[in-house]
């Protein structure tokens, strides 16, 4: 009797286990499920700047966008920023060209908010100021033990001897993403003039990387349409198209406008015009 | 025995899947910036070498040391060759997941040297994957040079070393782990001084090391007498030791201590401390956007479940007479009632120590919440998961303790 009792205690027993083992799996199922699918869309979130990364890549490992660039060069960049792909380091090594620095626009021009084109304030020694923020990049005198001193001769280093950016080009230069599928760089050099940063107009160029197979939409700088200057290539799924200005040239509303040889670095403004 | 293998495959699979979602993210955090370290190292020297990734990581070690009074030299030498030799984003990827999964593995093998109750361990480790959450702000998982990851595993091995140190039966086998312990805990807060606030996890390791070497009536009365011993005297060593040298030397001599590393209390300080607390348990950060599912998660989801189901089942049912796994063992564990208050403080130590060192951050108040916590949320979510373990095996425990007790009377 006693040991029927005790089978009929146990058997009672094992089903209460079995409800409470399937009321922890039932819960812990639910969690799970929930939270793979929440760390698989963080994860996902993380990959929006991978167009902009890979765009990036193409046109400087792939193009030969930066064909008139040479080492001991200057960037000047409103967009540029070295917590991302957009620094001379990622640029030597895709490109090979050992710019002497990719500047932020704010780091040569602190005030540049506060000076205003149609007040008549201009942006004076491009080259004198980019010569002299070099030595900002500097390691200092940091050497670590053991370590050889003549490392301080670092390529910032290098280009601080005397003589040694006489033959430098600064040019100014951007890269952004104007639409969510097209990136969009240019390219100009700065004229040789301390009073004013400006730019030869005709000397820029352009260039779009859009991830669609076609370009919705001709860029636009200065309210200048530009034009296509040879055809478009086909790269890893990305579309490249460079750009030029036109001798004749029409604005956004398609009216005729007239192209100014030079252009203060300020009124470099992208914008976009209709496909023909 | 197969059983508990089956479960421990089943769990350590189901683990393995939620890190590997690592795989579908990108560069994230701070991983943007120092993604770039081989190219920056190039353009600077012309070259990549070996030593020039170390004199760079250095470099940036001494400007952290002088400037802001922070000692954490291991995470630049990592990040810098991590970065340096592993550039494609599915190499740096891999890393990141083969060292949480490895974190992951430690503390299961911490709870059974703890418990020696594989139903607790594998309880912890199913537990692992629902208190891992990735997260929109600061992110250790994605994100962040693998410097949380690489912390917590120094701070398991460690604390492995110093349950060895209290379990040698010789006494200079003991030190020797103990002088590893400390060595291991070390390097843990060169990695991140974060562990400066874990050192509770090594003196309950010892403990439970000593623990099986002295009898239950002993222990209630000498545990925290215990650690002076020379055994874990290396541990204190390190502990003491590297407080003094960045709270006494460093930071004093500090140039520009940024407004981030000063610390101070106030009201806000408790509302901090209580959110940080929460921060790993399940599904605390999930968000009314992440119930869209992709058809790749809901087949991921449904495999999981199914694992899962196929875990628990080799748990629960028992064969012939053995109904159920945990009987036996908690047994046992009532033997000692001090090894749950124990396994409860080590979880503590991991739970709420990132919110007291966020709480004592002025820079953090008014900014962490619920929706915002920082880098430490991982500690939180492994000392989470030992909490869920602790009160599952209770709540289990006390339902067969009542059965049993039923089965007196009869």
């Amino acid at each position: 009797m006693k040991l029927q009792q005790q089978k009929t205690h146990y058997y009672a027993n094992r089903k209460k286990i079995k409800f409470m083992s399937k009321r922890i799996f039932a819960t812990f199922a639910v969690i799970i499920f929930l939270n793979i699918n929440h760390n698989w869309r963080v994860a996902g979130e993380s990959t929006v700047r991978n167009f902009q990364y890979v765009s990036w890549q193409e046109l400087t490992r792939n193009t030969d966008f930066f064909r008139d660039v040479k080492d001991s060069d200057f960037f000047i960049s409103k967009y540029q920023n070295d917590a991302f792909e957009t620094n001379a380091g990622s640029f030597y090594v895709n490109t090979g060209i050992r710019l002497g620095y990719l500047y932020n626009t704010n780091m040569i021009f602190p005030d540049i908010g506060r000076c205003n084109l149609d007040e008549g304030c201009n942006l004076t020694g491009v080259r004198q100021k980019v010569i002299s923020t070099l030595p900002n990049l500097t390691r200092g005198t940091y050497v670590p033990r053991k370590a050889d001193a003549t490392r301080i001769d670092d390529w910032v280093g290098i280009n601080l001897r005397e003589g040694a950016l006489n033959s430098s080009t600064i040019w100014a230069f951007d890269m952004f993403l104007l639409t969510p599928t097209t990136y969009f760089s240019y390219l100009s050099r700065f004229l040789e003039n301390e009073e004013q940063a400006k730019v030869n107009l005709f000397g820029l160029r352009a260039v779009t990387v859009t991830s669609n197979k076609q370009n919705e939409f001709v860029p636009a700088i200065a309210g200048i349409c530009l034009e296509q200057a040879e055809d478009s290539k086909d790269r890893s799924g990305l579309l490249i198209t460079e750009w030029r200005v036109p001798t004749s040239a029409y604005g956004p509303s398609r009216e005729p406008v007239t192209v100014r040889k030079n252009l203060d670095y300020r009124e470099i403004q992208v914008g976009t015009c209709g496909v023909k | 025995m197969e059983r508990i293998l089956h479960a421990y495959l089943g769990f350590t699979l189901i683990w393995a899947i939620n890190v590997s979602t690592i795989f579908r993210s990108s560069w994230a955090g701070d991983d943007w910036p120092i993604s770039q370290t081989p190219y920056w190292i190039q353009w600077r020297y012309g070259g990549l070498s070996i030593w020039n990734v170390w004199t760079e990581a250095l470099f940036w070690n001494d400007q952290w040391m002088k400037g802001a009074g922070r000692f954490y030299p291991l995470t630049w030498i990592e990040s810098r060759f991590a970065f340096s030799y592993l550039r494609e984003l599915w190499q740096y990827k891999l890393y990141q997941v083969v060292m949480l999964f490895a974190a992951g593995i430690l503390i299961t093998i911490i709870c059974f040297l703890f418990t020696r109750s594989h139903t607790f361990t594998i309880f912890a480790l199913a537990s692992l994957s629902i208190t891992l959450q990735f997260r929109r702000d600061f992110d250790p998982h994605i994100g962040f040079a693998v410097m949380l990851p690489s912390l917590l595993i120094k701070i398991f091995t460690a604390t492995i070393l110093s349950y060895f140190a209290g379990k040698a039966s010789k006494k200079s086998v003991g030190v020797s782990f103990g002088v590893l312990s400390g060595i291991m805990y070390f390097a843990a807060m060169s990695t991140y001084e974060f562990g400066f606030l874990l050192f509770p996890m090594l003196v309950i390791a010892f403990l439970f090391g000593r623990a099986k070497e002295t009898t239950n009536e002993q222990s209630r009365n000498f545990y925290l007498s215990w650690i002076i011993t020379l055994r874990f005297f290396p541990v204190i060593v390190a502990w003491v030791g590297y407080g003094l040298y960045v709270f006494a030397y460093l930071r004093p001599r500090a140039s520009a201590i940024s407004g981030s590393y000063v610390l101070g209390i106030s009201w806000s300080s408790i509302e901090v401390f209580l959110s940080q607390a929460l921060m790993g348990l399940p599904l605390i950060s999930l968000r009314f956007v992440d119930l869209r599912f992709s058809p790749f998660s809901i087949l991921v989801g449904l495999l999981l479940i199914l694992i899962c189901r196929t875990s628990f089942k080799t748990i629960f049912n028992g064969k012939k007479d053995n109904n159920f796994q945990i009987r036996g063992e908690r047994i046992e564990s009532q033997q000692n009632e001090q090894r749950t208050s124990l396994l409860l403080l080590f979880s503590a130590s991991m739970i709420l120590s990132p919110g007291f060192m966020m709480a004592m951050q002025p820079s953090w108040w008014n900014r962490a919440d619920l929706m915002h916590p920082y880098l430490g949320v991982m500690i939180t979510e492994f000392g989470t998961a030992i909490l869920i373990a602790i009160i599952l095996e209770q709540l289990i425990g006390k339902y067969i303790k009542a059965s049993f007790a039923k089965k007196k009377n009869l």
